[in-house]
This record gives C-alpha cells, sequence and structure tokens, in this order.
C-alpha cells in the first residue's frame, strides 16, 4: 500500500527526532558542526524540531567563537515556535519542551542575548493564548521597572519588541520612563481601531514629543474628533501657512469620509486652505452604493465651489482623483458644449487629461485614468478632434464596458487614420469579445490598398503600438480575433515592402510582434535577405536573449538570412554564436544553432577556422 | 525622516507618433536644468538603459512594508548626462551615462542637476522608443503654456524619505571611491553566470558569488554552493598571487539581464570581501552603472558601515568649500587636479572630497575616476541627523582620551609601477611609487592592531582580535579598535616623492615583483587596481621602515 501523507509525516517526525538525538549525542563541534546541522536542516521538519536542538546549538556557539559568525544566522533562521513531537503531534515548541526551555531562556536572559531572547519569550507567551497580551505587557513593564540606565530601559524594550498590542496605561507608563526614546515602540504596538489617546497624546505634548503626539493622533483620530479640531482651526489661526502646517499636523491617516470637512474649510478659509486640499484630494473618493459607485460626500459641492472661484488645480485634482467617472465625463461634456476655440476651455480640458494618481510598487504600478464614455468621446472628436488624438487617447480604454461602438463608426467613416490605427492595436490583443470592434477594424484594413504599401504602413503602426506582456494567449487570439490574424498571419510578405517597417517591428517591446518580424525576415523571400541584414544590430542580441524555443528558432532564421546576404555581417555574427554556446539554458536549442553555424559557414568559407576547414584524408597512392 | 518637495510644472511625458518620439522630463522648478536635443544616434541603448533604471527604482529584494522611492536625479555636464536612482530595498544603485555625443542640442543648455518626474507608467512608455522615429529629449521646467498636446496640471509632490535611505544614497559615492580591482569581462559570461543562478535555486548556505584570480591566468566566477565555475574568458588582472573575492546579493544581478545582450563589454570593479561591488555595463553611447551593497541585507544604508571607512565630516570646512567651489566652476576633475588647483595634497583634498560626496554635494564617477559637481538636494541637509554619533567612533574617542593606544611600529610598503605617461612632447616614463602605510599598534585590551592606509590615506586593511572585527571582519567598517589606532596614526603620516625617472625597457621589461605580504580573502579590501588604465603597467614592491 502506498505511504499515506498521514504515515509519510509520522515517519519523517519519527527519522527527524532519532536525528537529533544522534546529534545531541555526537556533540559535534569546530567545521564538523556546520556540516551537521546543515545536512540536518536539509531534512524536513528540523526547524520544528528547535526547541530540542536550539538550546544545545546556542551554548555550543557561546563556547566556540569560531563558528558563531556563520551559525548564528542559522540558529535565528530556524528557531521556530511550532513543535512537531515524536508522535508527530503539532504543538507549541514551550509546551512541548515542558519546563526544560526555563533554563535557557535565563541563560539567553543573562547573556543579554536579545534576538533569541525575544524568540524564546514569545515561544513562552504563545502559550498561553488568551493571557498573551496581558502577560506581555505585565512581562515589559516588570523589565522596565528593572532597568535603571536609559541604556537598559532601550535594551528592555527591545527584548519585547515583537507583535504585542499596547494599552493606554501601559504606554503611559513606557512613555514615563523613556521619554521620546519610546515613540518608535509605542507606535509600533498599537491596537488597530482604538479611540485617541488623549492623555498619552497631552503628555507628549506636554513632553514636548510633538512627533509622538502627532503621529498618535493621525492614526488614532476619529471624524468627529477631527472635524471639531478643524473648525476650531479655521477660527484661531489666522496666518494661512500657519493653517496649512497646523492641518497637516492634524491629517488623519485613515479617512473615511473627507468631502464635508474639506467642504467646510474651502468655504471658511478659501485659498489659503488650498495648498493643504490639493495635497490630500485623495482623502475624498466615490463611495459603493446598491447601484454602484456614487459620488463621495459633499464632492460634487466641493468641485463646483472650486470651479466658482477658479480653483482650478483644486478642482482638476477633484475630477480627477476623486471623482467618478460620470461627474468627470459630465464636466468634461459641459466644456465641450462651450466654445472649444477659446484658450481658456481648451487650457481647461488639457487640465482634466492623464493620469490622476499613480501608485508605484515593486514592478507593477496602478495609474488611475477616468474613461471617456462613447457620447462624450464622439462629441469630443466632433468639437476638437486634435484633443481626442492627443491627450485624451490614454482616456480610451477599449475593453468589456467601453466598446466606443459610435466613436469608431465616426471614426472609420473619417478615415482617421491615428485613432484607427490605435484602436487597431488595442483590439487586436482582445481575446474575449472581439466580434464587433475587431471585426469592424478587420474589414477596414483588409479593404485597403496593398500595392502601394498602404496596408503594410497602417498594419506596422497599429503592430508596434501594442505594449509589452499584454497578450495573454496567442494561439486562442488567432483563434477568436479576426483583426489579429490578419496583422499577425495573413500578411506577412506585405511588410517586406519595406525596410523600415520591419525595423519598427522588432523593436517593439511586444513579443509577439517581434516572432512576426523575424518570420518575415526569415521568409523564402529575397527581399528578406537585404532587410536582415540592415537589422543585424537588432537581431544579434536575439542569441542571448531569453526566448522561447519556437521564438527563438525563428529568430535563427532571420539570423541565417542576415548572413547569407552579406559576408561582414556574417564575420561578426559567427562570433556571437559561438558565444552563445557558452550559456547555461537547458532548453537553449544548441543543436538548431551549430546547424546554422555550419550553414553560415558553408556559405562564407572564408569565415571558416582552422578546426573548421574539413580535412580530406586520401589513400596514399604507392 | 527627510522631507523632500518637489514641484513640477507637469508630469513628465512619452509621446510618439508615426515619424517622431518625444521624452519630456519635467524637472523640480526649484531647480531648473535645461536640455533639450535631439538623439542623433543609439536611441535603442540609450531607451533600454533607461528602462534598466526604472526596474532598479521599485526593485526590492524583501517582503517588507517600508518601501520608499525617490524620484531619478539627472546631471546635465558638459560632456555627459547621468541618471541616477536608489532602490526601494536601499541595496542597489543605478547610474545612467550617456555621452553628450549622442545627443544634437537645440537651444542654450543650462547645466546643473535636478529631480525628475518619472513614474512607472513612463517607464512603460519608454518601450515606444525608436530608431525609426525622431526622438527628442527634453528634459527642463517647461510647463503648460508651451505645451500643445500634454496632460495635467501643475502638481507639487512631496515625499518623506527615512534618513537611512539618504545616507544610503550618500555612503556609495564613498564606497565607489574606494580602492578595489577592476576586471573587464565579455557580457555572455556574466550572462551564464546569471542564468545559471535564474536556473538553479541554491536552498542552503554559502551562496556568495565568488572571484577567483589566479596569476598569470584569467580570472574565473564560481557560484556556491555548487562551486559551478564560469570561465571570464579576457578578464585579465595583475595580481602576482593568488585572490579571491567574496560578494553576496548575486539575485540582484538580474537587473543587468535585460542589457548583456546588447552590451559590449562589462567592466567589474570590486572593493572587497562583502564590500559593494559595481557592474559597468557598456552598451554603445551610454553606459549602466549597477552597484551593489556587499549582501542585500547589509544595506548601504547602515549607519556606521561605510562612512567609518570614509569619514563623512572633513574637519576643514573651509577647504570643502573651496573645493566645491572649483568643481562647480569645472564641472569635472581628478583628485589629483583638485589638490593642485587648491594648493593642498592628495590625502587632504580626498578628505574634503569624501565629506562633500557624503553631504551629497560631489559625486565619483567609478567610470572616468574622477569627481564631479552634484548637488543631490536644493539646500544641504543636516548631517547631524543623517549620521548620528556612532557607538564606535564614540568607544574610539574614549580610548584616545584615556592614552589607551600605543603605536608599536609604522612602516611605509612600497609598491613601484613603470608607467608611460602621454604628454604633449611624446611619451614620458616614470617609476611610479605607491605608499601603503602599515601602521602596528596597542589599543585597549587589544595587543596586536593592524591597519593599512594606502596613499589617499583610505583604509584599506585592517586587522583586530576583538569579537567585532571576528564576526564582521570589514564588511560593517572598522572596530573601534582601528578607529582609534587610525586617529591617533593619521596625523604622523609624512609625504614623499611619488615618482622618480625610468625608462621605455624598464616599462616594457621589468618582472613582476613579489608583493610584501600574501593576503587572504578574509582580510580587508585589495590594492587599488582602478587606476591602473595602462596595460604596461607592471608591479614591483619593497619595504622599508619609518620611524614616526
Amino acid at each position: 500500500m502506498a505511504e499515506t501523507w498521514m504515515m509519510r509525516l509520522r515517519r519523517e517526525a519519527r527519522e527527524m527526532h532519532a536525528l537529533v538525538d544522534a546529534l545531541l549525542a555526537q556533540q559535534p563541534t569546530g567545521p564538523a558542526l556546520r556540516a551537521a546541522v546543515e545536512a540536518a536542516a536539509q531534512k524536513p521538519w528540523f526547524n520544528e524540531t528547535s526547541y530540542r536542538w536550539g538550546p544545545w546549538l546556542w551554548r555550543t556557539l557561546q563556547q566556540d567563537s569560531s563558528q558563531r559568525a556563520a551559525l548564528r544566522p542559522f540558529l535565528l533562521a530556524h528557531l521556530s515556535g511550532q513543535a512537531l513531537t515524536p508522535d508527530s503531534n503539532w504543538t507549541g515548541a514551550w509546551r512541548a519542551a515542558g519546563r526544560q526551555l526555563e533554563p535557557w531562556l535565563a541563560e539567553v536572559d543573562a547573556a543579554d542575548d536579545v534576538e533569541v531572547y525575544r524568540e524564546l519569550i514569545q515561544w513562552k507567551l504563545n502559550d498561553a493564548w488568551t493571557t498573551r497580551a496581558k502577560e506581555w505587557r505585565r512581562l515589559l513593564l516588570a523589565r522596565l521597572a528593572a532597568a535603571r540606565s536609559p541604556a537598559e530601559k532601550q535594551r528592555a524594550l527591545q527584548r519585547f519588541d515583537f507583535w504585542g498590542q499596547l494599552d493606554e496605561p501601559t504606554a503611559l507608563a513606557i512613555f514615563e520612563a523613556c521619554g521620546p526614546a519610546a515613540g518608535k515602540f509605542i507606535l509600533g504596538h498599537l491596537p488597530w481601531n482604538e479611540k485617541l489617546w488623549a492623555t498619552l497624546h497631552a503628555t507628549a505634548l506636554r513632553r514636548h514629543d510633538d512627533e509622538l503626539a502627532w503621529q498618535l493622533y493621525r492614526r488614532q483620530v476619529e471624524l468627529p474628533r477631527w472635524q471639531a479640531d478643524v473648525r476650531h482651526l479655521v477660527t484661531t489661526v489666522q496666518d494661512g501657512e500657519t493653517l496649512v502646517a497646523e492641518l497637516e499636523k492634524r491629517h488623519p491617516s485613515r479617512v473615511t469620509d473627507a468631502g464635508p470637512v474639506f467642504l467646510e474649510l474651502a468655504k471658511a478659509r478659501g485659498h489659503h486652505a488650498l495648498p493643504y486640499l490639493q495635497r490630500h484630494v485623495h482623502a475624498v473618493f466615490p463611495r459603493w452604493g446598491w447601484f454602484g459607485p456614487k459620488e463621495g460626500h459633499a464632492l460634487p459641492e466641493l468641485v463646483a465651489l472650486a470651479d466658482r472661484n477658479s480653483w482650478t488645480h483644486l478642482w482638476t485634482r477633484l475630477l480627477q482623483s476623486s471623482a467618478t467617472a460620470e461627474l468627470w465625463n459630465a464636466e468634461v461634456k459641459r466644456l465641450l458644449e462651450r466654445d472649444v476655440s477659446t484658450g481658456t476651455v481648451h487650457d481647461r480640458l488639457l487640465l482634466l487629461a492623464g493620469a490622476g494618481g499613480e501608485w508605484n510598487l515593486s514592478g507593477f504600478g496602478f495609474a488611475q485614468v477616468q474613461p471617456l464614455s462613447d457620447a462624450v468621446a464622439c462629441l469630443m472628436y466632433e468639437r476638437t478632434p486634435a484633443l481626442l488624438r492627443g491627450a485624451f487617447r490614454l482616456h480610451l480604454p477599449l475593453s468589456a464596458s467601453n466598446r466606443y461602438p459610435k466613436l469608431l463608426g465616426r471614426l472609420l467613416d473619417a478615415n482617421d487614420e491615428e485613432l484607427l490605427d490605435f484602436f487597431a492595436s488595442r483590439a487586436a490583443m482582445d481575446a474575449w469579445h472581439p466580434e464587433e470592434s475587431a471585426g469592424r477594424l478587420a474589414a477596414h484594413f483588409e479593404a485597403l490598398s496593398t500595392t502601394d504599401g498602404t496596408f503594410a504602413r497602417r498594419a506596422a503602426h497599429a503592430l508596434s503600438m501594442m505594449p509589452a506582456f499584454a497578450i495573454w494567449s496567442y494561439d486562442a487570439l488567432l483563434e477568436k480575433n479576426r483583426l489579429a490574424r490578419l496583422l499577425f498571419e495573413r500578411s506577412t510578405p506585405l511588410y517586406l515592402a519595406d525596410g523600415t517597417l520591419v525595423r519598427e517591428l522588432l523593436e517593439s517591446p511586444q513579443i509577439h510582434v517581434q516572432a512576426l518580424a523575424f518570420r518575415v525576415l526569415g521568409s523564402r523571400d529575397p527581399r528578406a535577405g537585404p532587410i536582415a541584414a540592415r537589422c543585424a544590430d537588432v537581431l544579434a542580441p536575439t542569441l542571448l536573449r531569453p526566448l522561447h524555443r519556437r521564438t527563438r528558432l525563428m529568430a535563427f532564421a532571420a539570423l541565417e538570412a542576415a548572413c547569407r546576404a552579406d559576408e561582414a555581417i556574417a564575420r561578426t555574427l559567427v562570433s556571437k554564436m559561438k558565444d552563445a554556446l557558452a550559456l547555461p539554458d537547458r532548453k537553449y536549442p544548441k543543436e538548431e544553432l551549430v546547424g546554422l553555424l555550419g550553414r553560415v559557414l558553408a556559405r562564407w568559407p572564408a569565415l571558416r577556422s582552422d578546426a573548421e576547414r574539413p580535412r580530406v584524408y586520401r589513400r596514399e597512392v604507392a | 525622516m527627510i522631507p523632500f518637495t518637489f514641484t513640477y510644472a507637469t508630469p513628465s511625458t512619452f509621446e510618439s507618433t508615426r515619424t517622431r518620439a518625444l521624452f519630456d522630463l519635467q524637472v523640480d522648478l526649484a531647480r531648473p536644468v535645461r536640455f533639450h536635443a535631439k538623439v542623433s544616434q543609439h536611441v535603442l541603448p540609450l531607451r533600454f538603459a533607461l528602462q534598466a533604471l526604472g526596474q532598479l527604482i521599485w526593485h526590492s529584494d524583501e517582503w517588507t512594508t517600508d518601501f520608499w522611492t525617490l524620484d531619478p536625479i539627472v546631471t546635465v555636464h558638459p560632456d555627459r548626462v547621468f541618471f541616477e536612482a536608489f532602490s526601494a530595498d536601499q541595496s542597489s544603485y543605478g547610474l545612467v551615462i550617456a555621452d553628450r555625443a549622442l545627443f544634437s542640442p537645440e537651444g542654450d543648455v543650462a547645466c546643473g542637476t535636478t529631480n525628475v518626474d518619472f513614474t512607472a507608467w513612463l517607464w512603460a512608455a519608454l518601450a515606444e522608443m525608436r530608431t525609426t522615429r525622431d526622438t527628442f529629449f527634453r528634459v527642463g521646467p517647461e510647463g503648460f503654456e508651451v505645451r500643445t498636446s500634454g496632460a495635467g496640471g501643475r502638481f507639487e509632490q512631496k515625499v518623506e524619505v527615512p534618513e537611512a535611505w539618504v545616507r544610503g544614497f550618500l555612503q556609495l559615492q564613498g564606497a565607489m571611491a574606494m580602492p578595489g580591482t577592476r576586471l573587464s569581462l565579455r557580457p555572455v559570461d556574466l550572462l551564464a553566470a546569471v542564468r545559471t543562478l535564474s536556473h538553479m535555486k541554491a536552498k542552503m548556505s554559502p551562496r556568495a558569488l565568488r572571484y577567483e584570480l589566479e596569476p598569470g591566468r584569467d580570472a574565473e566566477l564560481v557560484l556556491e554552493p555548487w562551486e559551478t565555475r564560469v570561465p571570464l574568458r579576457g578578464a585579465s588582472h595583475s595580481f602576482g598571487e593568488r585572490r579571491v573575492i567574496r560578494t553576496w546579493g548575486r539575485r540582484r544581478l538580474r537587473l543587468l539581464e535585460p542589457l548583456l545582450p546588447w552590451a559590449e563589454r562589462v567592466d567589474v570593479y570590486l572593493k572587497g570581501r562583502a564590500l559593494p561591488s559595481f557592474y559597468d555595463v557598456h552598451l554603445p553611447g551610454v553606459r549602466f552603472v549597477l552597484g551593489l551593497s556587499g549582501w542585500s541585507a547589509n544595506r548601504w544604508t547602515d549607519s556606521a558601515s561605510f562612512d567609518l571607512l570614509v569619514n563623512p565630516s572633513s574637519g576643514d570646512a573651509a577647504l570643502a568649500e573651496r573645493v566645491v567651489q572649483w568643481l562647480a566652476a569645472h564641472h569635472v576633475a581628478t583628485t589629483e587636479a583638485i589638490a593642485g588647483a587648491c594648493g593642498v595634497g592628495a590625502p587632504e583634498a580626498t578628505r574634503a572630497l569624501a565629506s562633500l560626496c557624503a553631504a551629497g554635494r560631489v559625486m565619483f564617477d567609478v567610470e572616468a575616476r574622477a569627481w564631479r559637481y552634484r548637488e543631490l538636494f536644493q539646500s544641504p541637509p543636516d548631517l547631524a541627523k543623517l549620521y548620528p554619533p556612532d557607538p564606535r567612533r564614540e568607544e574610539a574617542a574614549g580610548y584616545v582620551a584615556r592614552g589607551e593606544v600605543a603605536l608599536t611600529s609604522t612602516s611605509t610598503r612600497e609598491t613601484t609601477k613603470h608607467k608611460r605617461f602621454k604628454t604633449p612632447d611624446g611619451e614620458l616614463f616614470k617609476e611610479v611609487v605607491y605608499r601603503d602605510w602599515v601602521v602596528l599598534g596597542r589599543v585597549g585590551p587589544q595587543a596586536e592592531v593592524e591597519l593599512v592606509l594606502n596613499d589617499e590615506d583610505r583604509l584599506i586593511f585592517g586587522r583586530c582580535r576583538c569579537a567585532f572585527f571576528d564576526e564582521n571582519l570589514m564588511n560593517r567598517g572598522p572596530c573601534a579598535h582601528l578607529l582609534a589606532l587610525l586617529q591617533v596614526a593619521q596625523p604622523q603620516r609624512r609625504d614623499l616623492q611619488s615618482a622618480r625617472e625610468s625608462s621605455a625597457e624598464a616599462v616594457a621589461g621589468a618582472p613582476p615583483a613579489e608583493p610584501a605580504r600574501p593576503r587572504t580573502e578574509d582580510e580587508g579590501p585589495a590594492r587599488d587596481e582602478d587606476d591602473d588604465e595602462d596595460a604596461d603597467d607592471v608591479d614591483s614592491a619593497e619595504e622599508t621602515d619609518e620611524k614616526p
């Protein structure tokens, strides 16, 4: 019978405990110690037995400083509060060890080893989960009470600097003991959703620790208190700069509904408060109702107020960042219905274009862009088409909810190349609902002349606008999207009409567009070779770039065409091909690369090195 | 936290049509720099280098909630344009160097340094740069009034970044100027190492990247723990003995992967075991320099790390001011040129430049081996806040104050190199003498403390028996004992003549000499090879005693 997961767990737990027994019996030292523990760490459930080997390893490292530098990070990385007992039961490390860990904790404490102490005391506290928070606070206060110097108090805080939530009396006691140096610790252990700790806030202000006082305020203040404080500031602080500084100090880090407060502030202090309001427009945002998103409280009034007073930048920021798409479209429409030839209206429209906010994170980012509705886009195309082609093109995201059927009809009627190419670049990537827009655009592109190069020029332009990583499944796209089939598969030889177009495709960030260029250059068409030779600088790096096997083989064909056309190009590429043989990529088609190399050397025998010249052996004639 | 406020007229944009592309970088209005130009050549390398810089800005090797980024810094100089950025995880530094020959300027150029608005969206839009289109590059404060199709309105961006982040940015300048070893690699060799690392996952230590330098052979790269060797063909060096340099944090080398297929060569600057390393990728017309801290967790930003190797306070504020004023007028110069212009010796000039680096007023161009005027901040930062009192410095000061520092011996270790200099009157042959100063002493409880200073008074080697040195060697800067010895010994150093007459025969035929003592990988940084621009250099060494 095959081993079940439970049987496997039992076996592995038994094996690991036996291994730990052996380790503790052998007590290796010196280099053997490192080899033994690192080998054990490769086996499953090593960390979960740390309550057994941890005390021994820690004591050994205390005595053997030669191994400490290497093995201390190992020890810290493998200590685990979870324990797996020999009979494969899961429990906490402290409970599994019984009271055996108490002496170790005392030794660690005496040795002032903060990092290991922090780990062990967490094991101990986690053992009694219901009283954990209370016990953590009690131990912390006791330790602080025993500390004499400021340095000892800081060490006490370091020992208990792990997950735990303070209450106000404990926080006050810590602040009394450590003063401003405790700020970071207190802020790091604030409970979630707690009301403002007014006593601590007042104490910190009294002790001139403004940083703690106001950070505490910003983290904990609730809407009514904040609103009252803002009202108070509005009436008491006359100077504009001071008002902004005071408002900044009090701006809550979690705001659920800042609209009414902002409106009140804007009405009362007008331009004095503008820098503050502009900086925090994100604190007003759409709410979710039964029928989808609706405007944040007081936002329409705030927008109207900004417009009446010509606070242009606040008006822009509110519409771009805080309004729903409906309100933004309504404002765009209102402007378009006025005389767009006047500079003011034109400038105001320009201000409404662009991203409202951006959040850039590691490896990806979000941008908040309001989409134009089909009706407003049509109106804009009618009144000021240059704006739609320029700044507002960003606001035409072709998606399931925004198909722009009317706008597309107008563009097709007007044969607007620029916007049609843009729509084609988006529609040709849509594998989900391509029927309407992709079908209409495909019909338009099919009707373009192929003889004078119009089709190739327009198609290459549309393809080159495709962004990277935007095609999920190329095969599914070809299956469902008529426009994609036309641009990617049915028109391959047409692109050879102009070498510049092929280069445009090669330099695209979209890999499927690049693959199309490789296919075009690798074809048997006599025009392909000279164009490939002119693009050799872009083709050569494909030997080293990470490509799928299928794409790389297409690239090889293009490289071969370049080599066939020009000996000098072939000389450069041959050396790069030999370089590529050094790559360790497991799926790299090295056999095909050697084949390519052979064909190039056969075409240009002068490029062969001594070792590559064929040797012909003949029987000696007597 | 240090607050930075940038005011941009509009967001930066990238506009592209079928025939034309405009890369419009909006600068901080408080520090206007103007550079409008057409990119006349090497559009693709510029695009790839800028994309790599963008990738670095938002790169983080750690799962952390602390995520800080600052808009990139652009410096326009008469000979080059620089883009600098620092990664979110505070462990990588990126520098794009574009030759001015790439650009055909339009209108007046206003040199200087400023921050530019650079977002993830703009980074993605850079992919639309093409050689087939006329590409225009615009760095300037022009706002709404001159735009015809731009977007958005005037906006002010306020960013607060921690002191540690700013300190890291500044400290790496010190690290770039540190002595080290330079190797020239073929891009494919480095790529082979990067790809090997992406195919194989090391689940246990050691996970270092080891450079092995055998005399008479090209260098080799060894990937731990598999001991996979990547031969670095053509990566020659002039060491007369075996040297091993280990570096960590190798995953960050993947930042270079998109650039390497397009690169002509890669220069690697190694500063020593677990110390920073710099990878200078040469693309046609453009260079991308990636600076890596010793390992990911050993950020640039830890206080008391590199600033202890290069003291942030020179002590001579007047000299520093003189140096910065001269450099502001000339933009770029070597240490020697600055020392000559300011009428001081190279060590004094180096100390002043290091302190200016630490204050963000100059930068070290690792590739040109020269200092450049670059004001990182609009107003000078509070250095006391950036470099808080350090316990090791305080401990060292305690030893000195209590008179617990005694010098046992000091000696000068000479390394001579026969060099050929090109002058307007023809070639000149000189025997250049590099004098390392070896100091032995007793500090507090430590009976044997040794340090070696190079010509520019930089600490290049140290040895102590204390626990701190045992655990960290020099990776986290010198221990308190070394600092105390340095403090006492430094004023006693004497300068001697550094060059003697030589001949062409000596340059061509002098045998490599034995070094003063063998060095193991666990010791401090290496002898400076960065200055060895001349392939005809030959080392020889002798040791002379010099009493204080």
